[in-house]
């Protein structure tokens, strides 16, 4: 067993590690390097023609196509077939060294023109091996290829470059775009969850717009920020933020802005070795996401398209009127016998006829009538790609659209993506790349919100009219949700997005395989955010008129919403520069491959935000200027800030034979969020792999097509906590109090006592792995076993201190914590002689962490059942419960379960048969006391807020144009805390309750229940945080299931079209689980009923090529 | 052509060098905190340093803003479930309920805002600001503002002692900071202080007060239009040093019998039982009344018309002394939000939350200055009360601040008069009328609607009153109270509890003369009890008096109102004291507050109050 180290009355600090300060002629080194050999480049290129710079050639094209045409040149031509002898069409046949290439054509032929006779052909086809032929004077060449394993040719994005899936020594986990466009769903993050092992996902409620996932990477390793980084085409497009709404660090990223359609693939880097070239960024894990490009060939059109229907997963079962009236007059009976009954229990009798004859004296109301339970759903794009060998093109127009449960919640987004590539000279490539995107999220009056109206589904009860007969909207306490539905109050939230970036690529012909790049981006955010209120009225029916008469009035929501109009406006702007200049080398000697990089990347940015608000507008129109002219109805606000990240890159590899590899990565990060002195840190990673099916030994076993072990070790950092925590200041706020006139002044407080040490936490991860293919892919394993500790975790150490101190303590870097878990993938395929091809791919993650060190009373650390130290993050803790108190334990009959029953032990107020039982395991002494309280806490349910198993299978099949696939997720070991609306009747002031309660609840005769008696309000006993109410939250679900068509060529040629595939989706299908009532894949905060419920979906789509 | 692409790569190269450079250069990761002041900044002058005691002052708990208040731990008052007041009223009060105060669901007991971890934050700003303001005491030379430092430091020991005031009468001797501890450098023993006695803790208190008003930096009183009005005055800290005296003498603390059990700590009471503490009280407050009060300078008298005490446009008025500033929109008082009436004129306007109890209406006198019952709960006959029609002839603070079953309502934002009808009316049900739950209507049938804002028709963000903590009656019933326990019934007494009694629009008969020492403690009982009604004061006599055993163990009622004939009302009106039904349990040890668990894991040597 791990020692643990109790933080006790100890002034503790952990370093974050030592740190090698780079010196700074190392980056100099690096520059004077670079100009010189620019400058021979330089020397080298002048020669005569028109071989002119990047800069001349964007301003001169036609010169490029005469590129060369003075030299003295050789014409080469030649065929490429494939195994069978058949030619293969669009094989790309390159000089190496060069830009300068040709393309096969129909009968497999090309022709090209070369200057030096000693040059290297590569030729290269897709699904084949390629080929590198030294022309040795020859003229013409025919080349045979051979077919990949695909696995192992596979190019993967990796940190900073590309790499072949063969050659990679890290734990690197990649996805084809397809896989996760062909989900129907807005955001990446949704898409992800069970395809790729080690990433866990949670979705935050089904709110169009707001429905993204919360994502982490191999569990979560830190008390701190555990969101991942994102990386969009090779630029950091990601941060972390505090959300004190939320209580917890929430990823901001540009995947939202993302068109799924246009992404070529998802890459996850694991380990040390494949994170380390992002330093203090890395340590949660990296999603990189790379965008499609233009690939050599005809201009190629598609059209993607569905349509279709979405109803949430769960819905909330309310009880009607009567069910509503009787559980009310249990519940007061079981207070007092003799109470006074708060309903009539001949009208509860008579009910259904009551309300069939006068529906607004005794209504019968549903909320769920609020509802649309049919959304739909659609998106739309166009691509066209193609080009030639000196440009490649790529460019898409897509549309998404989301309605939501209400009419006026709604989300689109249009998203506009262009790239380009173009080789300007032999040696020089440019590229472009335009991402845009323009998000409209509509939603309710800006007073009020969805969740509120979820809320008030709950809280209004059905014995009151939603709407009367004559149409006009009832209330209950002062509160229309139609009101809220209806009324002409809206809020919009626009977001427009641009993320750009311009690369120059130089490849250095005197040194081979030397070539340097430089990137610039720019991505900018504009929101506007615009709110409009309008009173929300509803109608009040006064009963002792005949006819009744109704009476117009204006809900406050109790208080909590401006009885008169409002409107405010936000505009926010964020800008962020990305430099990025790559120096990369890659060459083989023999048998020996060298492949080097050097990246110096800084970024910097920043936010502005501008607030304005009017009170009282008397004409309904929203212009800000035609507010009241009242100063005081007048307010604004804004905020800005800066940021900036410096970060040195460095990876160099060596194989020999594809057999043994290894590789050395790391970075020189600097980051503004810490102290001058503290901000630069090191994070070296190193890796090593052995491809033991490449050994000799191992040749003759023939249904091993690949073995590979892979071991990593390394650090990489994550920043916690938020920027300047190093500074020690006051802060200062407005309107803190106001002496005589009343007029505000500002007030200034010290937050907490600061800590100019503060720097980021430091992961130290270890990774062994393999990758095993068995008969040339029929079988694929890959399997990774982790270790990580996470040291230097932001924590406060306030527990050092008494509450009599005063102030809180800054956070220090002093907790320390481990995680471990492993990931094993398998996938199989075979394609049949009947042309049925199978897939099926399945994949394991379990990771679980531990808190080594961290901060915890005496209290808490003494006692075994409670003590937090060597316990996992977010352990929960209660009390046990002992099910319910029985009416047999009432020995005197009394209805009160005291001392005169033999019951000793004190819990919370009095005691009933129906009530929940507590185990009495400790006291003050260490030994029960006869009280139930803190000292019987113990562990109640597994970590909240992520499940320590995440699994996830895909099986397709295709035949003669059919595809099916089916696609399932799930997650185990996870517990949700249940106690809520659905499970507890009257939770908050008489509310509505749910059938989950109703039918399952105590009562004398049914006292082997599930739920509680009832009670006219919750009681403090029933309350209390015990296993109880933590309830198995395990699930499988059908994730994706789609059924699709391709209709044959033949008919393609008819209709002019490449191909044209129909299908029919659905997410969400089927949901196994515990949980009977609600969705259990939802984030744990999100349990309570009263938000935006997850979705299901039913799509028909097609993708037609042109 | 040679040219520009050497040209060319060169801007390149250029580039790459430009920001290489600049990389190298930690200046590119300087950014700048525009929203945290350095420490010099901070207390460089008078004006800056003010910004830092604003902040403090902002710390006084804005009572009127709480949906529970003191009172609903009191038998005065019956509001929802959902408040800590609940949980207190069936005995929940535990240790582990945390460091803070809640009024939400909590079992903390009756802390508002702030609990133990609260008020030593506020302490703490305190004794920083003290600590800073002398340390560069120096710099504040401003001649527009005389006496600066002095007047700050003796604001500052005000609002500390105030903050110690909340802690002691909650929880009797507590741990005493008077500097900032620096956990560098002090000792284990600086550290972790444990509780003072129960005296010390007085005196600290007693004594910081008498500091103030020795010093006499502080103006007496501010009237509305002065620019500092707000802060802590002279009158305040002799007006809390009489009632802390007054606290700290009566049964609960000084006896031979305290509230709990007297331990050799003398955490929870004094060490022994004095008689001098009565008259030390009575002293100060007749200080009170002799110089600054209606028998000296007057600059503190009762203010008339009663009614309109709480108005906006009355703030500072001549009975105000110690009060908690609140600004229309951007610091408002949200007590309208949650009581009076629940619907008024059709509209739902509040939670409903300030509902009288049966116990409390009935201790409202006739207008003959009679009591309605006899003690032991029958009609006072000679009395003129009609317990079937029991709202006539009430004394008129009755119907200045209860509503009842029948009561004109016309506050003045409204445009007509409505009639609140609680009654249970099957013919003409009225919206308001007594229920057991379907909404925020009460269940007692009275609603409250003393220090309601009168202007605005709903609280949120329109009502700027200031709540007021203290006001000039206290110190007349404080004196009285303690001369009539130092001295006896004497005619000072008498003039004290008649100055309210008689004051015009109150307008009741005297006392009765020739009372006994103990007729006189429970008229005066009495006369706290109906004029301090939803000031949050009745839970701290019923504790200082040891009277919540027996007053918080009663059952409490509701008014039921019901016609004979219910389907026509042709019938008549019926009134009945029902039960409310709600369980009320009070033990011994709810006398003090725990000290939270959480503070006891922090500090070893502290120790738990009785009981807990």
């Amino acid at each position: 067993m791990k020692k643990t180290k109790r933080l006790l009355w100890t002034d503790f600090r952990s370093g974050p590690g030592k740190l090698i300060r780079i010196p700074s002629f190392f980056t100099l080194l690096i520059l004077v390097g670079a100009i010189i050999l620019f400058q021979s480049e330089v020397t080298a290129q002048a020669i005569p023609g028109d071989n002119a710079g990047p800069l001349a050639a964007v301003t001169n094209l036609s010169t490029i196509n005469n590129n060369g045409a003075a030299l003295q040149q050789n014409k080469i031509t030649g065929t490429v077939l494939n195994d069978r002898g058949e030619p293969l069409i669009g094989a790309t046949v390159k000089i190496e060294g060069t830009t300068l290439g040709a393309i096969t054509d129909v009968d497999g032929k090309f022709s090209l023109n070369v200057s030096d006779p000693k040059a290297t052909l590569s030729v290269s086809f897709i699904g084949y091996v390629s080929q590198q032929i030294p022309l040795a004077g020859k003229t013409t060449i025919d080349i045979t290829l051979v077919p990949t394993v695909e696995s192992l040719q596979e190019v993967i994005v990796i940190g900073y470059g590309t790499q072949k899936r063969a050659s990679i020594t890290g734990s690197v986990s990649a996805v084809k775009g397809d896989v996760v466009s062909k989900i129907p769903v807005a955001n990446v993050t949704n898409a992800l969850s069970g395809q790729i092992s080690g990433v866990l996902s949670r979705q935050n409620g089904g709110e169009p717009g707001s429905d993204n996932s919360d994502i982490f990477i191999r569990g979560v390793a830190t008390t701190g920020s555990a969101v991942p980084l994102i990386v969009i085409d090779g630029i950091i497009r990601s941060r972390s933020e505090w959300n004190s709404t939320l209580n917890k660090y929430i990823l901001v990223s540009n995947l939202n802005q993302i068109d799924p359609s246009t992404i070529e693939s998802v890459t996850v880097l694991k380990d040390a070795a494949a994170v380390a070239p992002y330093g203090m960024g890395g340590a949660n894990g990296v999603i990189l996401i790379k965008t499609k490009s233009g690939a050599v060939g005809l201009p190629t059109l598609t059209y993607n398209g569905y349509y279709g229907w979405q109803t949430p997963t769960y819905y909330p079962h309310l009880l009607n009127a009567v069910d509503y009236m009787k559980l009310r007059n249990e519940a007061v009976l079981n207070q007092s016998a003799t109470a006074v009954l708060p309903f009539d229990p001949a009208t509860i009798a008579n009910y259904a006829s009551l309300h069939a004859s006068d529906p607004d004296r005794y209504p019968d109301s549903n909320t769920k009538d609020l509802v649309n339970f049919n959304v739909p759903i659609q998106k739309h794009d166009v691509q066209i790609s193609g080009g030639n060998e000196k440009t490649k093109y790529f460019a898409g127009v897509g549309y998404y659209g989301q309605k939501g449960l209400f009419e006026k919640v709604n989300y689109s987004r249009y998203n506009f993506n262009l790239n380009l590539e173009t080789n300007v000279t032999n040696t020089t490539k440019v590229s472009a790349s335009f991402i845009g995107s323009a998000e409209t999220k509509n939603d309710l009056d800006i007073a009020s919100s969805s969740e509120q109206i979820f809320r008030n589904n709950y809280k209004f009860i059905p014995t009151e009219a939603i709407y009367y007969s004559n149409g006009q909207w009832g209330q209950f306490a002062g509160n229309s949700p139609v009101a809220v539905l209806k009324g002409s109050g809206y809020s919009k939230d626009e977001n427009n997005t641009i993320l750009t970036s311009l690369a120059v690529e130089q490849q250095l012909p005197f040194i081979k395989g030397l070539s340097l790049k430089g990137v610039f981006s720019y991505d900018t955010r504009l929101r506007y955010e615009k709110g409009w209120h309008t009173p929300f009225y509803y109608s009040v029916i006064n009963l002792n008129t005949t006819p009744y008469t109704y009476t117009q009035s204006i809900s406050t929501q109790e208080g909590n919403v401006p009885a008169y109009t409002y409107l405010q406006q936000y505009d926010s702007r964020w800008r962020t520069y990305t430099y990025q200049a790559y120096l990369n080398y890659n060459r083989s000697f023999g048998k020996h491959n060298v492949t080097g990089l050097v990246v110096a990347e800084a970024r910097n940015g920043n936010y502005d935000q501008l607030y304005g608000r009017r009170n009282n507008f008397s004409v309904g129109i929203d212009e800000l200027g035609l507010g009241s002219s009242n100063k005081n109805d007048y307010d604004n606000g804004g905020t800005s800030n800066v940021n900036a990240q410096i970060g040195y890159v460095y990876r160099v590899g060596w194989n020999y034979d594809s057999r043994y590899m290894l590789e050395a990565s790391g970075r020189y990060d600097g980051h503004y969020y810490f102290a001058p002195g503290k901000r630069w840190g090191y994070f070296p990673a190193f890796s090593a792999a052995w491809r033991i099916s490449e050994e000799n030994f191992m040749k003759g076993i023939f249904w091993l097509t690949n073995l590979k072990l892979r071991a990593s070790w390394g650090k990489s950092g994550n920043l916690a906590g938020s920027a300047y925590q190093y500074l020690s200041g006051y802060t200062l706020a407005g309107n803190s109090y106001a002496f005589g006139s009343g007029v505000m002044g500002q007030g200034a407080y010290v937050d907490n006592e600061n800590n100019p040490n503060i720097t980021w936490e430091v992961s130290t991860k270890s990774n062994i792995g393999f990758d095993a293919s068995f008969w040339k892919d029929i079988l694929t394993v890959e399997a990774d076993f982790f270790y990580e500790k996470r040291t230097g975790m932001l924590l406060s150490p306030s527990i050092t201190v008494p509450y009599e101190y005063g102030i809180g303590l800054a956070q220090t870097n002093a907790g320390k914590m481990d995680n471990m878990g492993l990931e094993v993938t398998v996938g199989s395929k075979k394609e049949f002689s009947n042309g049925l091809k199978l897939f099926v791919s399945a994949n394991l993650s379990v990771a679980k962490n531990k808190l080594v060190q961290t901060f915890e009373t005496a209290a808490t650390y003494d006692n075994p059942n409670r003590r937090r130290t060597g316990r996992a993050l977010g352990t929960v803790f209660g009390y046990k419960s002992l099910g319910f108190f029985t009416t047999a334990e009432d020995i005197n009959g009394d209805g009160v379960i005291d001392a005169n029953d033999g019951y000793n032990i004190t819990q919370w107020g009095i005691l009933h048969p129906g009530d929940i039982k507590y185990a009495d395991l400790s006291g003050p002494a260490g030994v029960p006391d006869g009280k139930i309280d803190s000292n019987d806490e113990t562990v109640i349910g597994y970590p909240q807020n992520y499940p320590l198993m995440t699994f996830g299978m895909t099986a397709t099949a295709d035949w003669k144009g059919l595809d099916l696939s089916l696609f399932f997720q799930g997650s185990a070991m996870t517990s949700f805390n249940t106690q809520n609306f659905m499970t507890f009747p009257f939770f908050n002031n008489n509310s509505n309750a749910d059938y989950e309660y109703y039918n399952n609840r105590w009562t004398p005769t049914n006292q082997n229940a599930k739920y509680p008696i009832a009670w006219p309000s919750p009681t403090s006993n029933m309350q209390q945080a015990s296993d109880f109410w933590q309830r198995n939250a395990s699930y499988l679900r059908l994730k994706n299931a789609q059924l699709g068509y391709t209709l044959p060529s033949s008919v393609m040629k008819v209709i002019k079209m490449k191909s044209l595939r129909v299908y029919v989706a659905s997410q969400n299908l089927f949901t196994i689980s515990g949980l009977k009532f609600m969705d259990p894949e939802s984030s744990t905060y999100n349990t309570d009923g009263t938000f935006s419920p997850s979705m299901k979906s039913y799509t028909i789509g097609v993708n037609v090529t042109f | 052509m040679i040219k520009l692409k050497i040209t060319s790569s060169i801007a390149f190269i250029g580039l790459l060098l430009l920001f290489t450079v600049s990389c190298n250069n930690d200046k590119f990761l300087e950014t700048m905190s525009k929203e945290t002041l350095t420490d010099a900044t901070m207390w460089a002058n008078e004006g800056n340093a003010d910004i830092y005691l604003n902040d403090c002052y902002s710390r006084l708990e804005p009572l009127g803003n709480q949906p529970d208040n003191l009172d609903n731990f009191t038998s005065d008052n019956d509001a929802g479930f959902y408040y800590t007041s609940y949980n207190f009223k069936k005995g929940i009060v535990e240790a582990s309920a945390g460091p803070n105060g809640s009024i939400w669901g909590g079992t903390c007991g009756p802390f508002q805002i702030y609990g133990w971890e609260g008020y030593y934050q506020t302490i703490r700003k305190i004794n920083t600001f003290m600590a800073k303001i002398t340390e560069n005491q120096a710099k504040y030379v401003d001649v527009s503002k005389p006496n600066w430092y002095n007047k700050r430091m003796d604001e500052a020991r005000f609002l500390r002692a105030w903050n110690y005031c909340e802690m002691f009468y909650r929880l009797g001797g507590v741990p005493l900071v008077v500097d900032p501890q620096n956990r560098a450098t002090d000792t284990e023993a600086e550290m972790l202080l444990p509780r003072s006695s129960y005296e010390a803790t007085f005196n600290l208190i007693v004594g910081e007060l008498n500091t103030i008003l020795t010093n006499g930096n502080l103006v007496i009183k501010y009237k509305s239009g002065d620019g500092d009005a707000g802060r802590a005055t002279l009158g305040a800290a002799l007006q809390l040093k009489g009632w802390v005296q007054l606290f700290a003498a009566s049964p609960a603390y000084n006896s031979t019998d305290p509230a709990v059990p007297r331990t050799s700590d003398n955490l929870q009471s004094f060490a022994d039982y004095k008689l001098s503490r009565w008259a030390d009280a009575a002293a100060t407050n007749l200080e009170f009344i002799n110089t600054y009060g209606h028998k000296g300078t007057g600059t503190y008298k009762l203010f008339t018309p009663m009614s309109q005490l709480w108005y906006e446009s009355n703030e500072y008025n001549s009975e105000v002394i110690w009060d908690r500033q609140q600004v229309a929109t951007t610091m408002a008082q949200s007590y309208d939000t949650f009581g009076g009436p629940v619907w008024i004129q059709g509209t739902y306007y509040t939670w409903g939350n300030y509902c009288p109890t049966q116990e409390l209406v009935d201790e409202y006198q006739m207008s003959n200055g009679m009591n309605p019952l006899n003690p032991d709960g029958t009609v006072n006959v000679a009395s003129g009360y009609n317990d079937q029609n029991p709202y006539v002839n009430r004394e008129k603070r009755f119907y200045d601040w209860v509503v009842y079953d029948g009561a004109t309502y016309k506050q003045d934002w409204m445009p007509v008069a409505d009639v609140i009808y609680t009654r249970i009316d099957k013919v003409n049900p009225s919206k308001n009328q007594i229920d057991y739950g379907s909404d925020d209507v009460g269940n007692t049938a009275y609603y409250s609607k003393k220090r309601l804002d009168n202007k605005n028709p709903r609280g949120g963000n329109n009502d700027g009153r200031n709540y007021i903590f203290h006001r000039y009656a206290e110190v007349l019933l404080n004196y009285a109270e303690a001369q009539n326990e130092a001295v006896g019934p004497d005619a000072s007494v008498y003039e004290a509890v008649n100055a309210i009694r008689q004051r015009p629009g109150t307008d009741l008969p005297a006392l009765t003369a020739g009372m006994d020492q103990t007729q006189m403690r429970a008229a005066i009982k009495h006369e706290r009890r109906i004029e301090f009604s939803y000031e949050n004061h009745r839970l701290f006599d019923l504790w200082r008096w040891k009277d919540s055993l027996v007053e918080m163990n009663k059952d409490l009622h509701a008014m039921e109102i019901k016609n004979t004939v219910p389907l026509t009302n042709g019938g008549v009106w019926t009134y009945t004291r029902i039960s409310l039904n709600h369980p009320h349990v009070f033990t011994q040890k709810m006398y003090f507050c725990p000290i939270p668990q959480a503070a006891m894991d922090r500090n070893k040597n502290l120790i738990q109050n009785f009981g807990y």
